[in-house]
């Protein structure tokens, strides 16, 4: 793709005006811009689909709350030796 | 530690804390970090023990405390990395950008995007998965983590974040790109590419 239409935007930019629209921040202008680019780049539409494939895996991997947490097990042990220590301090406030 | 608020606030010690810590250590991926956090949650849970009302369930509340520490302490990450340290930012994406794109701006032919196979709900169940995308978060500067972890874990609007973060809304969606791009490469390498 050739840079020098002002409608035409490469890849890099194209790929960052994804992020923004993912999140609804896409001006007039650049929505018009990203429109274009994907109708003739099929590389940017698989990003387009992959980056949302990410949000999807991030929004559940870090957005998880405890209660859809499925938990990761840590040494009773070390637990044990926590809470004690946990105790004392409060016991000094 | 001598009042009535002592003897609740140990008893929920002894039955919450495991539970914390492993959440913690899941949003933090640092066991000392994690041990930190929980121990302030219950300092803070004693010391406003006073405003704590019997409506919510005493985990919801401890949970809410212990996430308040975990976004600070993001945010005290991104702070710390990206404001000092801009110049390896900026190197590190003019790496990114000339590994992934030519000149020109465009795809370089052998990073152009590929399908990707799986669904995103079974491959979070995967262990393996698990390992590789944790391996991929770590791996990215730790500024570019950061903001990260605070776009997505409670859904705030990119304005409240760049305000937060005290960027400019520039700023905030090249980073949020950059860490993208380094992620989906990443995962391309270690994960999708030796499922086709």
């Amino acid at each position: 793709m050739n840079n020098k239409n002002p409608f035409m935007v490469s890849c890099e930019i194209a790929s960052l005006l994804i992020e923004k629209k993912l999140a609804n921040a896409l001006t007039m202008g650049e929505k018009r811009q990203l429109f274009i680019h994907n109708l003739i780049c099929k590389a940017c539409r698989k990003y387009e689909k992959q980056s949302i494939m990410l949000d999807t895996i991030l929004r559940k991997k870090i957005g998880a709350n405890q209660d859809s947490f499925k938990g990761i097990s840590i040494d009773k042990s070390l637990i044990e030796k926590f809470k004690l220590q946990i105790i004392r301090v409060l016991d000094n406030k | 530690m001598q009042n009535a608020a002592s003897q609740v606030i140990k008893e929920w010690v002894e039955i919450y804390t495991a539970d914390m810590i492993s959440w913690a250590f899941y949003k933090t991926s640092h066991k000392e970090t994690a041990e930190d956090l929980v121990q302030e949650t219950f300092i803070a849970a004693f010391l406003s023990y006073h405003t704590f009302e019997n409506k919510s369930k005493p985990k919801t509340w401890l949970f809410s405390i212990l996430k308040n520490k975990i976004v600070d302490y993001h945010r005290k990450c991104y702070k710390d990395a990206v404001v000092p340290a801009n110049k390896i930012n900026e190197e590190q994406s003019t790496f990114l950008l000339s590994y992934l794109f030519s000149p020109d701006g465009n795809w370089k032919k052998e990073q152009q995007p590929v399908d990707w196979a799986g669904d995103s709900e079974e491959m979070l169940d995967d262990p393996e998965f698990n390992k590789v995308l944790e391996l991929c978060l770590n791996k990215l500067p730790s500024g570019w983590n950061a903001a990260i972890q605070l776009k997505y874990i409670d859904e705030k609007d990119p304005a409240s974040i760049c305000q937060e973060l005290g960027v400019t809304t520039t700023n905030y969606w090249q980073i949020i790109h950059r860490a993208k791009l380094q992620l989906r490469t990443c995962l391309e390498t270690h994960w999708f590419k030796d499922k086709r």
